[in-house]
């Protein structure tokens, strides 16, 4: 059994970010922890059954055992086990924020975000786990309801393929359109930096949390974004409105970091509370370390 | 608080560079996107505005520490002036010899006393005396009455006219550094100098500062004196009369007759009758009768009805000189020709005896020289090198004196000696061949000791086999050295006889040596005894030597003499009489050009204590001064620290 952190070794960054096609990205990446490795925690949609008890009118007749009916001449409803069949839905934040790489990077948030988003997808699909996906282009949100189609498939990673057009982040806004869709007990993954009103972030993802929903949260950033590692004064422009600040990092960075900080704090709080997922990462850090760490949590949940 | 060097303060100018920094600053260009701008808004806006005013305090520090360090260099110093101090005086007191007439002494420092007093006790005042310059008593003003009576009592009298015009200018500017409603310049003079008349003295100062002019109430103070007693002609071994130039100043307001009386080699002349025109300098020349082998010496002293004697003699005396009819390279216009002083009779003897050798020079000169001096100026032209070698070669003595020059290089090189890289650094003569000719007579009176002669930066040069050394340095370097070469010989003194160089010529062997090489070149006989004077005499023994101008006697040991001072000293033995001159170069050795105000005294001998300014604990004034000092310097550090903290904090 190879280990993945051993195998991520061999996988080549920047080859990886050059690979024309997300199909290719995913399966490059799925390959690398799916060699028996894992397991899914789910069974699939085995129907199994748990138990029998006695008919009470109003049930199903379609129910009835009337094998068991004509053995004992009793009428027993066969009940069974709820069905596991996992439905994961990923919401991935195209905001303009979203584009930014730094020198340091290997990719863009955004395409760290959709080469998760791709790999994950795959692994699921190889599972006959049904997905779902929903891009959030700044004020506009595109959805794909789970399924199991090959097809399906294809036409989110095309989705994938576009590029952050501009608009602002709202993971908030995605969520209320994703309360009609999703199912209780599903998989909710976001992909975002989350520069957004975390209150209202809050409030949104309470509402999955009582739907039994897992949520898991990957705060995507840059490392720039981490350290605020610049040097020299610095005429900044902001990605997604274009205002403008001339700045001394060195005088800057301390009052940044911990403001990122408190923000970063507030928001493994708020998943915390809902008991989902908090998976913070920098674009510098290998993709494959990051599925092989939340693959590993998830066996661990089993 | 005043300005010592209140022309430094424009280097205060040198804040316009941070500001123009400050203003021109570069903000940079390039844009950079950053998505997380919801972290930076209000951190940089509230960053923003405290850097600002970092970036002001940052600008100010910078020019206060530009204008702490001018003030630094300006030197400021606070005067002794209380608050309370209205008026400031300064008190000029004329210092010329006249003011120690018997008549008016007295009275003048009776006056200078009550003024004195007059002065209330919070009121700056100064005293300078009043000379070519002015010597003030204090650096600053004060406030302490009796160190001025002190000072005063201890000043130094100085036979020289006094120039009132600077010392009012200097007055003026001093009080204009002081901030009272009052400013007044008290002058005690003898008002006998006639400018006085001309000069609307109160039109040259501030407007504020009064002048007054304090002068004895004795009316018909008279006062007559011999300025200059100089030599006007060559005085020459074959010289048979000298023309004498006396010049006499009348400083009374009427003319004044006189009797001339001059004395000279023990001959009396017929007085001469003057009458000395009114507030003029009356000019006399007197043709006196010599005997060229002998040394002149002389006193002039006048005869007339005024209150200061002390004045009315001076001498004169000179040696008769040498006409060696030298050719030598010339040196830079700037440069003090020590060895054409040394060698020159007089001025205007100077075409006759030393003529400037270049390559225009013709061939009909340079066989007529009798000896070639080559040094600095020496052309590099080979084709001339070669051409002086062959005088050489041809019988022509050659004295050449080191120096740096590629010129110096290549002549040397021709009879093959080396000019190393290595310098031998400061040194001394290590030994001397007293055998030689050239040093021989200085065996016999000691003038100085050849020993003390400091070389600076001498050069070491490596000779051919067969070259004989004279004298070497501490090293063993060859210092003085001779050549025979063909029938003529070549002399090479190896330092350049220049101030730079070495300090012998302002020893007192200095001028015999100069003597002696040219001399020994020229295969002459000389004196055996290395006096002017009569050179059949030969001096073994001597019991007293006697400065001519003091009648000081000095001490002789062991047929030895140790001098304290330049001049002309009468040696006597038992059958002889003579006089020898302790010869530092023409200007300092003639009695004639001795400047009084100069101490000579260490110009010729180290055994002589020179006496030096006191060191040692400062006074309180400037302990005050180095206190500012130390303030500023505290101020500017602790102003350049807070500029790096600051700027530290503060990029954009």
């Amino acid at each position: 059994m190879m280990n993945s952190s051993l195998y991520s070794e061999y996988i080549d960054l920047e080859l990886l970010s050059r690979l024309p096609s997300l199909e290719i990205q995913a399966k490059f990446l799925v390959a690398g922890f799916l060699n028996g490795l894992h397991r899914s925690p789910y069974k699939g949609y085995n129907v199994e059954f748990k138990e029998y008890r006695a008919y009470q009118p109003g049930d199903e007749p379609k129910l009835i055992d009337w094998k068991a009916y004509a053995r004992s001449d009793r009428l027993n409803v066969k009940l069974h086990e709820e069905e596991t069949n996992l439905q994961t839905f990923l919401l991935v934040d195209r905001s303009k924020s979203m584009d930014y790489k730094s020198e340091r990077a290997y990719f863009s948030k955004w395409e760290y975000a959709r080469a998760l988003t791709a790999a994950l997808t795959m692994f699921l699909f190889k599972q006959k786990d049904a997905v779902g996906m929903g891009i959030i282009d700044g004020g506009t949100f595109n959805f794909m309801k789970p399924s199991l189609k090959l097809s399906h498939y294809r036409l989110m990673m095309s989705a994938l393929h576009k590029k952050p057009q501009g608009g602002k982040c709202s993971m908030t806004g995605g969520l209320s359109i994703l309360k009609n869709l999703v199912k209780p007990r599903s998989i909710i993954i976001l992909f975002s930096d989350f520069y957004e009103d975390l209150d209202k972030l809050e409030k949104a993802l309470n509402y999955f949390s009582f739907k039994h929903c897992e949520v898991l949260l990957f705060h995507i950033l840059d490392p720039v974004e981490a350290d605020f590692k610049f040097e020299d004064p610095l005429l900044l422009q902001e990605l997604e409105g274009g205002e403008k600040l001339t700045l001394s990092p060195d005088l800057i960075r301390k009052d940044y970091l911990k403001a990122m900080n408190a923000h970063k704090d507030k928001l493994k709080k708020i998943v915390h509370q809902i008991r989902g997922d908090f998976i913070e990462i920098t674009s510098e850090t290998p993709p494959l370390e990051i599925l092989s760490a939340y693959l590993a949590k998830r066996k661990g949940m089993m | 608080m005043i300005l010592g060097f209140a022309g430094f303060m424009l280097g205060a100018l040198g804040i316009a560079v941070p500001v123009i920094l400050h203003l021109i600053k570069k903000k940079p260009k390039e844009i950079q996107l950053f998505p997380s701008f919801m972290f930076l808004r209000e951190t940089v806006a509230d960053k923003q505005s405290r850097n600002n005013i970092f970036k002001w305090l940052i600008l100010l520090l910078r020019t206060l520490i530009l204008l702490m360090i001018a003030l630094a260099f300006a030197r400021p110093f606070f005067p002794e002036v209380t608050e309370k101090a209205k008026k400031a005086t300064i008190i000029l007191w004329d210092n010329s010899f006249s003011m120690d007439a018997k008549p008016i002494q007295r009275e003048m420092e009776v006056f200078f006393n009550d003024e004195i007093e007059k002065v209330s006790a919070d009121n700056p005042i100064l005293l300078g005396f009043v000379n070519d310059k002015v010597i003030w008593s204090n650096e600053n003003f004060t406030i302490h009455k009796s160190d001025l009576l002190r000072d005063f009592k201890a000043r130094e009298k100085l036979l020289s006219i006094s120039d009132f015009e600077k010392a009012l200018h200097a007055a003026d500017r001093k009080l204009k550094e002081l901030h009272v409603s009052e400013k007044e310049i008290i002058v005690f003079t003898d008002h006998q100098r006639l400018p006085w008349r001309k000069l609307k003295l109160q039109n040259k100062l501030s407007p504020g500062v009064t002048l007054r002019i304090l002068k004895p109430h004795k009316p018909g103070f008279k006062n007559v004196s011999i300025e200059q007693t100089k030599l006007i002609t060559p005085f020459m071994e074959s010289t048979k009369t000298v023309d004498l130039k006396i010049k006499i100043n009348n400083f009374c307001r009427v003319e004044m007759p006189c009797k001339v009386y001059i004395t000279h080699s023990d001959k009396s002349l017929k007085p001469i009758d003057m009458n000395l025109k009114a507030y003029q300098i009356n000019e006399l020349i007197v043709t006196l009768q010599v005997d060229g082998s002998k040394p002149l010496a002389g006193i002039v002293k006048i005869v007339v009805k005024d209150d200061l004697e002390e004045d009315n003699q001076n001498w004169f005396s000179a040696n008769p000189e040498k006409n060696y009819n030298c050719l030598m390279t010339s040196l830079d216009k700037n440069k003090i020709d020590y060895l054409a002083l040394a060698l020159k009779a007089s001025e205007k003897a100077s075409s006759l005896v030393l003529s400037k050798i270049n390559t225009d020079t013709s061939d009909v000169d340079l066989l007529k020289a009798n000896v070639l001096i080559l040094r600095e100026g020496l052309s590099a032209n080979k084709a001339y090198l070669k051409k002086l070698k062959e005088l050489i070669e041809k019988g022509k003595p050659v004295i050449s004196i080191l120096n740096e020059s590629v010129a110096m290089k290549k002549w040397l090189k021709l009879f093959k000696i080396k000019v190393k890289k290595n310098k031998i650094g400061n040194t001394h003569f290590g030994n001397i061949n007293f055998d030689h000719g050239i040093f021989k007579k200085f065996l016999d009176v000691k003038i100085g000791s050849l020993y003390d002669i400091v070389f600076f930066d001498t050069q070491s040069l490596e000779f051919p086999l067969g070259s004989k050394t004279i004298a070497t340095f501490e090293n063993g370097s060859p210092a003085i050295v001779e050549m025979k070469i063909g029938k003529g010989i070549h002399i090479i003194v190896c330092s350049s006889i220049d101030r730079n160089k070495t300090d012998w010529m302002v020893k007192g062997t200095f001028l015999p040596f100069c003597r002696e090489v040219i001399a020994f070149c020229l295969q002459k006989k000389v004196e055996d005894i290395w006096t002017v004077g009569q050179r059949s005499a030969k001096i073994k023994t001597f019991d007293t030597a006697v400065e001519l101008k003091t009648k000081k006697e000095t001490k002789v040991i062991n047929n030895r003499i140790v001098f304290s001072s330049p001049g002309h000293y009468v040696i006597k033995g038992k059958d002889f009489s003579n006089l020898i001159s302790v010869n530092l170069p023409r200007e300092e050795s003639d009695p004639l050009l001795l400047k009084t105000a100069i101490d000579v005294r260490k110009l010729i001998s180290t055994e002589v204590e020179v006496e030096m300014p006191t060191v040692g604990s400062l006074t309180e004034n400037e302990k005050k001064d180095e206190f500012i000092w130390w303030v500023i310097l505290i101020v500017c550090f602790g102003l350049m620290f807070s500029e790096m903290f600051l700027s530290n904090r503060t990029a954009i």
